[in-house]
């Protein structure tokens, strides 16, 4: 299966026009950033990439480039057990 | 996994009951004054709650669910072996609540009664022990051993008006469940779970032994996030819930339903837990469940902590006359960590519509809006 773009699904939870999230995006500062959308953010890793990521993991991601590089690891992970 | 295996108990009834008060999302606009709030309604799936006023208690929510239940089973109440009452709003710190509903449903002096302090697991663990209870109780008597189990919370009297975090989503609610001995009842098969690390994602830290209440624990001062709440208030960190949920939940599911040997495919209802519409419909999507047999009641009444099970019941199979037959999986899940699932098979079961508690005239209740009869 391909991996889905992580800035286009940013860019469509967080409502943003397209193309505007990059790797280097800092998460927090998004404007539509709430509790709710990182509610949002944890459901569409899990539907995307079939992982259940703790939100410690998330807060301690800066970037979007830093989150997606930690989905990738534990996705080898997950593999490799 | 804890396994629980119990044969020969059938679920009699089930009726359910809310407070005759709501709350609406344009409350919300008003107290926080910002539009957002319509937006966070449509996503957890709530725009209304009902709202016990203060003085109204989870115990007379589930006497009046219990009240119509008894009436249309046409239950002896000298029948009734044992009743069990799940809840976190008890009437008392001291004495059990569940003492308190033996008199005040003129049950017999030989019964037992306990409370069982639980929240979002909270019907899962009181089937499982009430059923049990049948089991053990009956000495193989057909309609033997009778158990009430009473589950409901005022949770919302924990619930800070001014933390956006808990505020749009809680709602107050009771039910009553008949359970009686039955030879020809499939057996329920429930799958439990712990995880204590929990702790401190979603509590009240203050009032109880660890933490006394103190003038300072009952002044509600600004926290994260600008929501305001005191350490009586109920704290609730939304992402580590649904991080927590998405870890557990669909494990307990396939765990209760490869105990039971059931397929998902012919599972005729799944009632989560109503804990908010983001996390059903994920949850939903994850196990793969048909939409048209997944069970999402909030509308209208919030997250109802340990009623919400039983109250999306009723909600969604409420009728005159008996009911069908249906295989069920029930998932409880939330503080604690704690969560539950069961497997059951329901039949000829009598559930009367939804019962509209009414509050007596207080003063306390000014800013609650009436509700018209439906």
């Amino acid at each position: 299966m391909a991996q889905p773009d992580f800035c286009e699904l940013l860019d469509e939870l967080f409502e943003l026009d397209p193309g505007t999230a990059t790797s280097a995006t800092v998460l927090k500062e998004i404007p539509s950033w709430s509790s709710l959308t990182f509610v949002g953010l944890i459901a569409m890793i899990d539907e995307e990439y079939g992982i259940a990521l703790s939100p410690g993991v998330i807060m301690s991601s800066e970037t979007a480039g830093d989150l997606e590089l930690k989905i990738q690891e534990m996705q080898i992970a997950d593999e490799a057990a | 996994m804890a396994i629980v295996r119990v044969e020969n108990v059938r679920m009699a009834g089930l009726a359910s009951s809310v407070p005759d008060f709501v709350r609406t999302v344009d409350d919300d606009v008003e107290r926080f004054q910002s539009e957002d709030f319509r937006k966070i309604a449509e996503s957890i799936g709530v725009t209304s709650r009902r709202i016990a006023p203060e003085g109204v208690c989870a115990s007379d929510l589930c006497v009046a669910a219990a009240e119509r239940l008894l009436d249309e089973l046409g239950w002896d109440r000298d029948s009734i072996r044992a009743v069990l009452f799940v809840t976190q709003t008890p009437d008392y710190p001291a004495p059990a609540t569940a003492c308190t509903l033996q008199s005040r449903l003129g049950l017999s002096t030989n019964c037992a009664a306990m409370d069982i302090n639980l929240g979002c697991s909270g019907y899962v663990y009181g089937l499982a022990t009430a059923a049990q209870f049948v089991q053990g109780m009956a000495g193989g008597q057909e309609n033997g051993g009778r158990v009430l189990l009473l589950v409901g919370d005022t949770i919302t009297h924990f619930v800070s008006p001014d933390d956006r975090a808990t505020a749009p989503l809680f709602g107050d609610a009771g039910s009553a469940t008949a359970l009686e001995f039955s030879s020809a009842a499939e057996p329920i098969v429930f799958s439990l779970g712990t995880d204590g690390r929990g702790l401190n994602h979603l509590i009240v830290p203050a009032g109880g032994a660890r933490q006394p209440r103190t003038e300072e624990t009952g002044v509600r001062t600004p926290r994260e996030s600008g929501n305001i709440r005191s350490d009586e208030d109920m704290y609730m960190n939304g992402a580590e819930v649904f991080s927590f949920a998405l870890q557990e939940v669909p494990k307990m599911v396939r765990s209760t339903l490869a105990e039971a040997g059931w397929t998902i495919d012919e599972v005729d209802g799944v009632v989560m837990h109503q804990s908010n519409g983001i996390m059903l419909k994920h949850l939903r999507k994850r196990l793969k469940v048909d939409e048209e047999n997944f069970v999402i009641a909030l509308e209208g009444y919030g997250n109802a902590s340990c009623a919400s099970i039983p109250l999306a019941m009723t909600h969604q199979w409420a009728q005159a006359g008996r009911s069908k037959k249906r295989k069920l999986v029930l998932a409880g899940f939330g503080l604690g960590w704690s969560w539950g699932g069961a497997a059951v098979t329901c039949e000829n079961m009598v559930m009367p519509d939804l019962v509209i508690y009414e509050t007596p005239q207080r003063d306390g209740a000014a800013d609650l809006v009436a509700k018209e009869a439906a």
